[in-house]
């Protein structure tokens, strides 16, 4: 056999059509079948012996020229089979009323009563009455329950022909058509068989389209179905699209086309799509299928084409470099420097057990009266407990980025306070955001190690030679963060300790950092990201922060010496702060928006590729010339972008109800 | 660096996975340990790949390092994965 | 009626309006009597006609189901990766506040316990190797998870086993997770609490963000795979009005298999979140429509405690041998935290996983899980053997109270319901539930034995 599609429009939007056409969604402009391609066609079925023209679309009646089709086909001396919706021009009613009953028929795709608008079943009503038992009915089954019993009631209602022909919804390869999942077959197998036993009762035959398999009735199912070839019927149907091409069947239209000029006969187009997908067929199997009976038998093929090839996947993806990538050597023990968070001893010995050995110190901000961190005072219960007990080594935290007066003014009670952390708690070391005040805590206390803050902003050379003698330990400026070249240039600058900071997640140099900081450091009241704005004008900025995901943690292993997380706020749970710690320490991976950055990380479960990283820890952040980050972004959002059914959820009333 | 050819696509089946590559039209199945290596390589860079596999199969690091590299040198060699030039 | 002293009574009435139901689950037989017909079965004569008929069906003595016993064969082997979720769900007490255990399971000893259960099915002649994650949420141990599954299906190859994977997750991960779950595992239960509004105050994340867009894009996924797809309702009194709205929705775009649907068991942190069980015949009610719509879509809903196929011993896995492997490798057969079962005095431990010799099971407790006492009060009642006494820790004996609670009450109406649909009743039972009195009158009846029927028996 072989189909004969004279137009893609229709006039109905079946959410189950997988000849992918409606009014307003056709793809492409409306394409009707010339009337040279039809005569064409017809010399196709001549030489291949076919001695029916079956007539599809779209919708095929809407085709302007259809009745003339009609009759050149019935003077050529074929029969005419139309698959159609029954809701036709008068003209094309009429060309199929006159035309003799015995060698034409109508096919209609049914749907029940109330699932026609009432102007559209006046038609179908009228098509009905008017064509009666040259009419038999469709039904594609694009559900677990499908309710059948209206064609029953049609066919005795209308005189129709007691001939149903039952199709199951395939799916369409490049998606958008709602189809039956395979998972699915054998609930509906059963309501199968219980409609044919109605239909059986009342006379009427069912017929099988492709696509159905044994497995999905039961056995005495089959043995009362009588239809051994049931599971062979997945072969290429012949479809003749309106611009000219074969294709084997609408589901697989994007796979394989012939074109209508270059075909001897209909056979010959069945070995070419044949030898096209049968290596395919056996590749997609379903596991079901591999060691099926049915199949070892030849009694089936395995089902649709079509369901099974979506099974396939096709992610582009990159084998990480095989010449002296970093993470082929053994991954060496970094000490992390982790924030406080108030939770009582038990929090911090049970992270010492966990992670022996990978934790440096845990810093925390002293009480505001010492000096301000430029965040609001935060959570301080267990602080004592804390600070007496806890089995890690504590750093003091003085990130004041601006003083509140004059360095000389204010470091005599800071270094103050510092001996007494010191003296009391066993304070082993201090962060420090002030250079001046830093340079003044080692003259008054020059063995006590101190770290240079992200906040001191050192990203250069010249900058790291200022610490010297002042800083052991150094932690870059997070607009370096991603930026491999540069980290190494002053890893080779700076004699003392490296230590990456990897989530706070900040904009590369950000202009609103500094008064970002000084309004925290300043008491305002609602200190707020100042970059929000920004942020939502341009999402894409987000993947240029300072941010660096756990499991491309080795890019970085040779050019620090320890790594830092921040989270006072982002990570004050502890079960977040417990697993985006040992995701870190285990090289773990995470999305960027798991990793308790600041506000202007990444919100959303982007995912990062390893080309990704690896373009931009070394492009050295041109993105004046550069789109790679926009573009990264975009394609992500778009492909991700909701599937039509998630879009077009409508939440009924009752989800606005008010909560209690 | 290496990458997967773009007419590459692959499906998981209940003992392994089946390579496919439309141009070349071959369809390979490959069975396990090495169809872990296809699937984590899809996610995961050639070190972590190996420390899992070494878990899954078995075997000593040493041992799923070379199991590791000969499957991607068997799978460039059969066009599912293909070398290019690196980058930067 | 006189309360029964019998343990295994065989005979149950329950009123529905202004009739009875008379019920003998091990012989699956029920009919609807008035109040003279029941007098005359509760009686002691000997009866003729229909009601004779009837009083014979009831009384043939059906054997309960038989309870396990010797080797272990269990229905699958848990696995939890570790406690700890990526959500922060409002009525969850699992890795809250250090609540649960922090630790990670190794993988090498999953991998273990993967070779064990495959040997083990092959010596017991199971063709499956079957595994189920749980949680916390499963999936965050990520790497557990890929080599596990890839362990389990390379066992299963080499074993000629099926593999079947599944889990019990909240969907929220990154996609390509949600593709490796729906290509390669057979069954996923995700938690999935209905409209946005009130799944994202359920189940936010701990930043206080809602999870429902991650969720319903995984759901999504789940749909468009092979997978089979069981979507799981915890019910609050915040939800369960929209019940059938939300299977018809669920129905409609995510076309699940199942949609399974929990009340809320009442916690500390469920009433500081200020969420409340379900008042049980509104839940009955509402569920019962929702189940109507689920059935027109194919789907089926399920309320765990509802009539079965066939009488059951145990409503969970507990009693049908799981084996559940925790971080620290005790191998139990519940995946409840320990301090819960430890509360109600029990003991769920079966044994440990030891290195190089796989899981090391005790009879003694394997039996003892099997068979574990039921509330007295469950044997007075009429759902006895599907409920089976529900939750084998929240329902515990002792420790559970003598009343008929929430669970029990919206237990019994569904029951009855879906007894009575079975029996070409629906209009009946319709009535039933629309009349308050005489729903709560079945609802809290504290005992259906059918006593004179038992000792003629």
């Amino acid at each position: 056999m072989a189909n004969l599609a004279l137009t893609n429009v229709c006039n109905l939007d079946c959410p189950y059509c997988f000849a992918g056409s409606n009014v307003g969604h056709v793809e492409g402009p409306r394409q009707d079948l010339s009337e040279s391609k039809f005569e064409a066609a017809l010399d196709l079925l001549e030489r291949s012996g076919i001695a029916e023209a079956r007539l599809l679309g779209g919708e095929p009646t809407l085709h302007p020229r259809f009745a003339h089709f009609v009759e050149r086909a019935l003077t050529r001396g074929f029969r005419v089979a139309v698959f159609s919706n029954a809701i036709m021009p008068e003209s094309a009613l009429r060309s199929l009323e006159e035309a003799p009953a015995e060698r034409v028929s109508l096919l209609v795709n049914a749907r029940a009563e109330q699932d026609h608008q009432p102007a559209q079943w006046e038609k179908v009503r009228e098509t009905y009455r008017r064509l009666g038992n040259r009419v038999a009915l469709g039904y594609n089954i694009d559900s677990r329950a499908p309710r059948m019993d209206f064609l029953l009631d049609h066919i005795v209602r209308f005189g129709l022909s007691p001939l149903v022909r039952l199709g199951l919804a395939h799916p369409r390869l490049e998606g958008g058509n709602r189809s039956l999942r395979p998972r699915d077959y054998p609930s509906v197998g059963g309501r199968i068989l219980e409609f044919a036993e109605a239909a059986r009762a009342v006379g009427v035959a069912l017929e099988f389209d492709c696509g159905f398999v044994p497995c999905m009735f039961s056995q005495t199912g089959r043995e009362w179905l009588q239809m051994p070839d049931l599971g062979r019927r997945c072969n290429p149907i012949l479809d003749l699209l309106p611009n000219g091409e074969f294709i084997s069947c609408y589901p697989l239209a994007t796979l394989h086309r012939e074109k209508l000029t270059q075909i001897v006969d209909a056979a010959e187009l069945r070995r070419r799509f044949t030898a096209q997908f049968d290596d395919l067929r056996q590749a997609t199997l379903y596991p079901e299928c591999v060691q099926c009976e049915f199949r070892a038998r030849g009694e089936c093929t395995g089902g649709c084409l079509s369901a099974s090839l979506l099974r396939s996947r096709s992610t582009t993806f990159t084998v990480s470099e095989r010449r002296q990538a970093p993470e082929q050597k053994p991954a060496k023990i970094i000490p992390w420097a982790i924030p406080y968070i108030d939770q009582p001893a038990e929090f911090w010995q049970d992270l010492a057990r966990s992670f022996d050995g990978h934790i440096r110190e845990v810093y925390f901000p002293p009480p505001l009266e010492v000096l301000g961190t430029g965040r609001p005072e935060q959570p301080s219960r267990f602080r004592e407990e804390f600070l007496r007990h806890a089995p890690l080594a504590r750093s003091l935290l003085l990130n004041a980025i601006t003083l509140p007066a004059p360095v000389e003014q204010v470091a005599p009670a800071v270094i103050e306070a510092v001996r007494r952390y010191r003296d009391e708690y066993g304070i082993e070391s201090a962060t420090v955001a002030n250079l001046s005040l830093a340079e003044r805590i080692r003259d008054a206390m020059p063995e006590f190690p101190l770290t240079a803050s992200i906040l001191m902003d050192i990203f250069q050379p010249n900058q790291a030679l200022m610490l010297k003698g002042v800083c052991d330990t150094l932690v870059p400026a997070s607009r370096m963060v991603r930026d491999l070249n540069a980290l190494k240039v002053l890893r080779a600058a700076f004699p003392g300790r490296i230590r990456l900071l990897v989530n706070e997640a900040c904009v590369s140099g950000c202009p609103y950092r500094v008064e970002h900081f000084h309004e925290m450091a300043s008491g305002f009241e609602d200190p707020r990201s100042l970059c929000d704005d920004l942020l939502a004008r341009e999402p894409w900025l987000r993947l240029t922060g300072s941010w660096i995901l756990p499991q491309h943690l080795p890019y970085y292993e040779d050019i620090c010496d320890e790594m830092k997380l921040a989270g006072r706020v982002t990570l004050h749970d502890p079960v977040k702060y417990r697993r985006v710690l040992a995701a870190y320490i285990r090289r773990q991976p995470l999305a960027p928006h798991e990793i308790g950055g600041g506000p202007a990380s990444p919100l959303e479960p982007i995912d990062i590729s390893e080309e990704f990283v690896y373009r931009t820890s070394r492009c050295g952040q041109t993105c004046h010339s550069c789109s790679f980050c926009r573009d990264y972004y975009d394609s992500w959002r778009s492909s991700r972008a909701p599937y039509p059914q998630l879009v077009q959820i409508r939440l009924p009333a009752a989800a606005g109800r008010a909560m209690a | 660096m290496i990458r997967s050819a773009p007419d590459t696509s692959w499906i998981v089946q209940a003992d392994g996975v089946v390579l496919v590559n439309s141009r070349r039209r071959t369809a390979v199945v490959v069975r396990y340990p090495e169809a872990a290596v296809w699937d984590l390589l899809t996610r995961h860079p050639v070190a972590e790949v190996t420390r899992k596999v070494a878990c899954i199969a078995s075997l000593e690091r040493e041992e799923a390092e070379r199991v590791v590299r000969s499957a991607i040198d068997q799978w460039v060699a059969q066009g599912f994965l293909r070398e290019e030039a690196g980058g930067g | 009626m006189a309360a029964s002293t019998t343990t295994d009574a065989a005979v149950f009435a329950v009123p529905v309006l202004d009739q009875w139901l008379v019920y003998a689950p091990l012989n699956e037989v029920a009919g609807l009597v008035n109040g003279a017909a029941l007098r005359k079965l509760s009686g002691a004569q000997t009866l003729d006609g229909k009601l004779g008929d009837l009083a014979e069906s009831l009384r043939s003595n059906g054997a309960a189901p038989r309870r396990r016993q010797g080797v272990a064969r269990p229905i699958f082997l848990g696995l939890i990766p570790s406690r700890l979720c990526n959500l922060h769900c409002v009525y969850c007490n699992f890795g809250v506040g250090g609540e649960a255990p922090k630790d990670r399971m190794d993988p090498a000893m999953a991998v273990e316990a993967v070779d064990w259960i495959g040997r083990h099915a092959v010596e017991t002649g199971d063709d499956t190797l079957a595994i189920h994650f749980f949680g916390g949420e499963p999936f965050v141990e990520w790497d557990i998870v890929e080599i596990v599954t890839h362990r389990a299906r390379a066992v299963a190859a080499s074993l000629g086993l099926k593999v079947h994977l599944e889990a019990s997750s909240n969907g929220v991960y990154p996609e390509e997770r949600a593709r490796f779950i729906a290509d390669h595992f057979q069954a996923i239960v995700l938690s999935f609490d209905g409209f946005p509004e009130v799944h994202d105050r359920h189940r936010p994340h701990a930043d206080g963000k809602g999870s429902f867009p991650e969720v319903a894009r995984t759901a999504k996924i789940f749909s468009d795979s092979q997978l089979e797809l069981c979507l799981r309702i915890c019910v609050t009194e915040q939800n369960v009005d929209d019940l059938p709205e939300i299977v018809r929705w669920f129905c409609t775009d995510f076309r699940p298999a199942y949609i399974d649907f929990e009340t809320i068991y009442e916690t500390d942190l469920s009433t500081k979140a200020g969420l409340k069980p379900p008042d049980p015949l509104r839940f009955s009610r509402s569920y019962l429509q929702a189940r109507e719509v689920a059935n027109q879509f194919g789907v089926v809903a399920n309320y765990a405690a509802d009539l079965q196929q066939r009488p059951r011993n145990s409503f969970c896995p507990v009693g049908q041998d799981a084996v559940i492997l925790t971080p620290d490798l005790r191998v139990s057969t519940c995946y409840l935290l320990e301090p819960d079962w430890q509360a109600r005095g029990l003991d769920m431990n079966l044994g440990r996983l030891e290195p190089g010799r796989g899981l090391q099971l005790n009879q003694e407790a394997l039996d003892r899980a099997r068979n574990l006492p039921l509330p007295p009060k469950c044997h007075r009642c009429f759902a006895r053997w599907s409920c089976a006494g529900g939750c084998k820790v929240n329902h515990s004996h002792p420790g559970c109270t003598d009343e008929l609670d929430d669970f029990c009450q919206q237990t019994r109406l569904i029951m009855a319901t879906t007894l009575l649909e079975k029996m070409g009743q629906s209009a009946l039972a319709a009535r039933m539930l629309d009349d308050e009195a005489a729903a709560m009158a079945l609802a809290k009846q504290p005992t259906d034995v059918l006593t004179t029927m038992e000792m003629r028996a």
